[in-house]
C-alpha cells in the first residue's frame, strides 16, 4: 500500500510542476519579439482595426497576468485554447502530431536502451579489448556530436550520396496506409500491409538512429561502469564460488545490480529525447510535435507552444514516476517514503 | 593421502607498478576432518591462497603460474573449467570476511542458499521444475536451521541489508554447508564481527565440521583463534610458508622467529603488566621482495646467509637457516 500512496503523492506533484512549467514559458514566450497576430497576417497591410479585433478574439488584449490565470483555469479543466497560426484547437492539433513523435522517441528509447545496455554488458566483461575500445570511442563520438549535425551528416550520406534511405517525412507519398493508432509501422502490422511497414521502418532508421545515439552512448557508458563495478563486489565472488556459470554470473548477479544506475540514465533519456526530437523532427521533416513547436515558435504561436511544454512535462514526469517504481523492483533496499 | 594437498602454488598479478609475487612456492596439506590454520599478517598472500584452490583469481590481473592443488586426487589446476564449477561450491566451499557484501543485496538469503542446491543437489534431478524450487527451498530452511537461526522461514525471506553481520555469516555459512561440502575454506569469517559474536560462529563452525565430517580451511591473523580451532597451522610470510605443524608442537615451541614473534604479540592476562612486543618493520613490497630469507630485515637472528639464500621448509617444518644447512 506504501507504493500506491508513493504514487498518489507523486502525481499530486504534478500540480505544482506544471504551475512552474508553464510560469516559464508564459513568460519566455511572451518576451519573444514580434506580435502573433501581426505574423499571422503576414505582409499585408492589416487595419488597426482588424489587429485589435483578432487580438481581442485571442485575448491577447488583457495584461500578461490575467492571461496566465486564464491559461491555467483553462489548462486545468482540460482545454489548451486555439491555435493562432491554424484554424484549430490546441489539443487537436498536438493529437495529431503526437502518434508521430511517439513512434519516433519509443523506437529510439528502445534502440538506445537495448543496445547500449548490450554494448555497455560486453564492453565491461570484455573491458580493455578491442570490442571495449571500439564501443568507448562510439560512445564518446555520440556524447561529443550535436544532434543536429549528426542528422545532416547521416542525411548527407544515407540519403544523397548513397540513395539508401529516404530522408523526409513518415511515408512515401505512393502509399497509403489506414489511420488505427497513428503509429505508422503498428497500423501497417494491423493491416498486414507488408509494404507500408517496410516503407515506415525505412523512414524510421535515419531519425531514430540520430536521436537514440547520445542517449545510446549515455546508458553504454554508465552500464560499463556499474558493471565494472558490480564485477568486483564481494557478492560476485561468492557467486562464482558457489560454481555457477559466467554467464549466469554476469546475467543474474551482476546485472540486475548494474542496472540500478542505468535505470536513472534511461529514465533521463526520456526527457531528452524529447527535447532531441524538436532538432531531429525538424533536420528530418518528420510531422511530430517537435517540429511542430519549432513551426509554432516562428510563429509565436503562444497558445501551442504552452501546449506542447505542458505535454513534454507531463511525459517527462511519468517517465521520472516510472524510473521510481522499477527501482523499487530492482532494489529491494530501496524503500518509498 | 591427505584430502587437500597444494605444492609449490605460484600465483602472480601483473600490474602497472610491476609483478606482484603474491605467492611464491606455497605448499601444504589438509587432512581428512582436519581443520588446517593458515596465519600471517595482513597482504602475505592468505586470500590469494583460499582463491588460488578453485581458481578464482581474477585474471586480469592474477594468473596461478605453476604449482599443483590435489584435492581428492586430482589437480584442480588442471581439470576443465566445467569440472571445477562442478567442485564449487559443492566439494569445496567458501566463507568470506565481509559477510554482509558477500550476499548479494537483490535477492533473499533463502533464494541464494536454494540458488546453491538447485545447482548442485544430487537428489533433485528427477524432480519436476516446481518440485525442485520447493525442495530447494526446504532444503536452505532446514540449513538455516542447522547454523542456529531462531526463525529460518522468516530469514530466508529477508534480504541482506536487513540482517545483523552475524545473522549475515550465519546464513554464509548455512550457504556453503548446504551441499555437505568435505572442504571448507573460511577466510578469516570473524574478523569483521563483534567479538561475542566471533566466539558464537567459532562455535558454531567447530560443531558443523564435527557433524559434517569436513575438513576446513581456517585463514585467520588471529592465532588465538587457531588454537582454540586448529589442528594443524601454516603461518605465511610474503607468499611463502614459513613455518608449518601440528598446533599443539607450534604453540609449544614456535621455531621461526616470525612465529616467536607473533605469539609474544597475542595479548594475554600474564602478559598484561609487560608491555605487548610487535615485530619491528612492516610486511614486505611483494613486486621487489628481500633478497634471501624474505623475513630477513626484520629478524633479530639474521645471519649473512639469511641475505643471500633461501632457506627451504627444514623437516617440513620450518623454513629458517638457525634451523638447518650450515648451523
Ligand atoms: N587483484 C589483485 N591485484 C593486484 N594485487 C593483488 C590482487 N589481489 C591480491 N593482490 C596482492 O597479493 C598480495 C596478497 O594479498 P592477500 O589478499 O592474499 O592478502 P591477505 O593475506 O589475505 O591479507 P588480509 O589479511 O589483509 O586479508 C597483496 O600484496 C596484494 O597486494
Ligand atoms: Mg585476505
Amino acid at each position: 500500500m506504501k507504493l500506491r500512496d508513493y504514487i498518489a503523492r507523486r502525481l499530486l506533484l504534478l500540480i505544482p510542476t506544471i504551475i512552474g512549467v508553464t510560469l516559464v514559458t508564459f513568460l519566455l514566450t511572451n518576451l519573444m519579439p514580434g506580435n502573433p497576430v501581426r505574423l499571422l497576417l503576414g505582409e499585408r497591410a492589416a487595419s488597426p482595426e482588424t489587429i485589435a479585433a483578432l487580438e481581442a478574439q485571442y485575448g491577447l488584449d488583457r495584461p500578461l497576468y490575467i492571461r496566465y490565470f486564464v491559461y491555467l483555469r483553462n489548462l486545468f479543466m482540460g482545454d489548451l485554447g486555439m491555435a493562432i497560426h491554424t484554424p484549430f484547437p490546441v489539443s487537436t492539433e498536438i493529437m495529431a502530431r503526437l502518434p508521430a513523435t511517439i513512434e519516433l522517441g519509443v523506437t529510439a528509447l528502445v534502440l538506445a536502451t537495448i543496445v547500449g545496455i548490450a554494448v555497455g554488458i560486453i564492453s565491461a566483461v570484455r573491458s580493455n579489448r578491442l570490442s571495449d575500445h571500439v564501443s568507448r570511442v562510439f560512445a564518446l563520438t555520440g556524447v561529443s556530436m550535436p544532434v543536429f549535425w549528426l542528422g545532416l551528416m547521416l542525411l548527407l550520406l544515407f540519403y544523397y550520396r548513397l540513395g539508401w534511405l529516404p530522408g523526409m517525412g513518415r511515408l512515401s507519398v505512393s502509399i497509403g496506409l489506414e489511420h488505427i493508432t497513428g503509429l505508422h509501422t503498428i497500423d501497417a502490422i494491423l493491416t498486414g500491409n507488408l509494404t507500408a511497414f517496410v516503407d515506415a521502418v525505412k523512414h524510421l532508421i535515419l531519425p531514430a538512429f540520430c536521436l537514440s545515439w547520445l542517449e545510446m552512448a549515455m546508458i553504454m557508458r554508465i552500464t560499463r561502469s556499474s558493471m565494472l563495478e558490480v564485477i568486483r563486489q564481494d557478492y560476485i565472488r561468492t557467486a562464482r564460488s558457489k560454481g555457477l556459470r559466467e554467464r549466469v554470473v554476469i546475467y543474474r548477479h551482476a546485472l540486475r545490480n548494474a542496472m540500478i544506475p542505468t535505470i536513472t540514465i534511461v529514465g533521463l533519456s526520456v526527457g531528452a529525447l524529447l527535447g532531441g526530437a524538436v532538432l531531429t523532427e525538424t533536420v528530418f521533416a518528420w510531422p511530430g510535435i517537435g517540429s511542430f513547436m519549432v513551426e509554432s515558435i516562428s510563429f509565436k504561436d503562444i497558445p501551442v507552444v504552452l501546449g506542447i511544454t505542458v505535454v513534454l512535462a507531463f511525459a517527462n514526469i511519468f517517465s521520472n514516476l516510472i524510473v521510481d517504481i522499477l527501482y523499487g523492483v530492482l532494489d529491494p533496499r530501496v524503500r518509498y517514503g | 593421502m591427505d584430502l587437500l594437498e597444494v605444492k609449490d602454488l605460484k600465483t602472480y598479478f601483473y600490474t602497472y607498478e610491476g609483478t606482484v609475487k603474491a605467492l611464491e612456492g606455497v605448499s601444504f596439506s589438509v587432512g581428512n576432518r582436519k581443520t588446517m590454520g593458515l596465519v600471517g599478517e595482513t597482504g602475505c598472500g592468505k586470500s590469494v591462497t583460499a582463491l588460488s584452490i578453485t581458481r578464482l583469481i581474477p585474471d586480469p590481473p592474477g594468473k596461478i603460474i605453476a604449482g599443483s592443488v590435489l584435492f581428492k586426487k586430482k589437480d584442480l589446476l588442471k581439470v576443465s573449467d566445467e569440472e571445477i564449477r562442478a567442485i564449487r561450491g559443492k566439494d569445496i566451499s567458501m566463507i568470506f570476511q565481509e559477510p554482509k557484501s558477500a550476499l548479494n543485496p537483490v535477492y533473499t538469503i533463502g533464494d541464494q542458499i536454494a540458488e546453491n542446491v538447485l545447482l548442485h543437489d544430487e537428489d533433485l534431478k528427477n524432480l519436476s521444475k516446481k518440485e525442485k524450487k520447493r525442495e530447494a527451498w526446504a532444503k536452505s530452511i532446514e540449513a538455516l536451521r542447522v547454523v542456529g537461526i531462531a526463525e529460518p522461514e522468516r530469514i530466508a525471506r529477508s534480504y541482506p541489508h536487513e540482517l545483523s553481520g552475524g545473522m549475515c555469516q550465519r546464513s554464509m555459512i548455512a550457504l556453503a554447508m548446504v551441499c555437505n561440502p568435505s572442504l571448507l575454506i573460511a577466510d578469516e569469517p570473524t574478523t569483521a564481527l563483534d567479538v561475542t559474536i566471533q566466539a558464537q560462529i567459532l562455535e558454531l563452525m567447530k560443531d558443523l565440521i564435527k557433524k559434517f565430517d569436513s575438513s576446513v580451511l581456517l585463514i585467520t591473523h588471529n592465532l588465538g583463534v587457531v588454537a582454540e580451532t586448529c589442528d594443524d597451522v601454516a603461518v605465511m610470510y610474503a607468499g611463502k610458508i614459513i613455518e608449518k605443524g601440528n598446533v599443539r608442537e607450534v604453540f609449544k615451541e614456535p621455531l621461526h622467529p616470525y612465529t616467536k614473534g607473533l605469539m609474544e604479540a597475542i595479548p594475554s592476562v600474564e602478559k598484561r603488566k609487560e608491555a605487548l612486543k610487535s615485530i619491528p618493520g612492516s610486511v614486505p613490497n611483494l613486486i621487489n621482495p628481500p633478497s634471501g630469507c624474505r623475513f630477513h630485515p626484520r629478524c633479530p637472528y639474521v645471519k649473512e646467509i639469511c641475505k643471500e639464500k633461501e632457506p627451504e621448509l627444514f623437516d617440513g617444518r620450518v623454513a629458517c637457516w638457525l634451523y638447518g644447512g650450515a648451523r
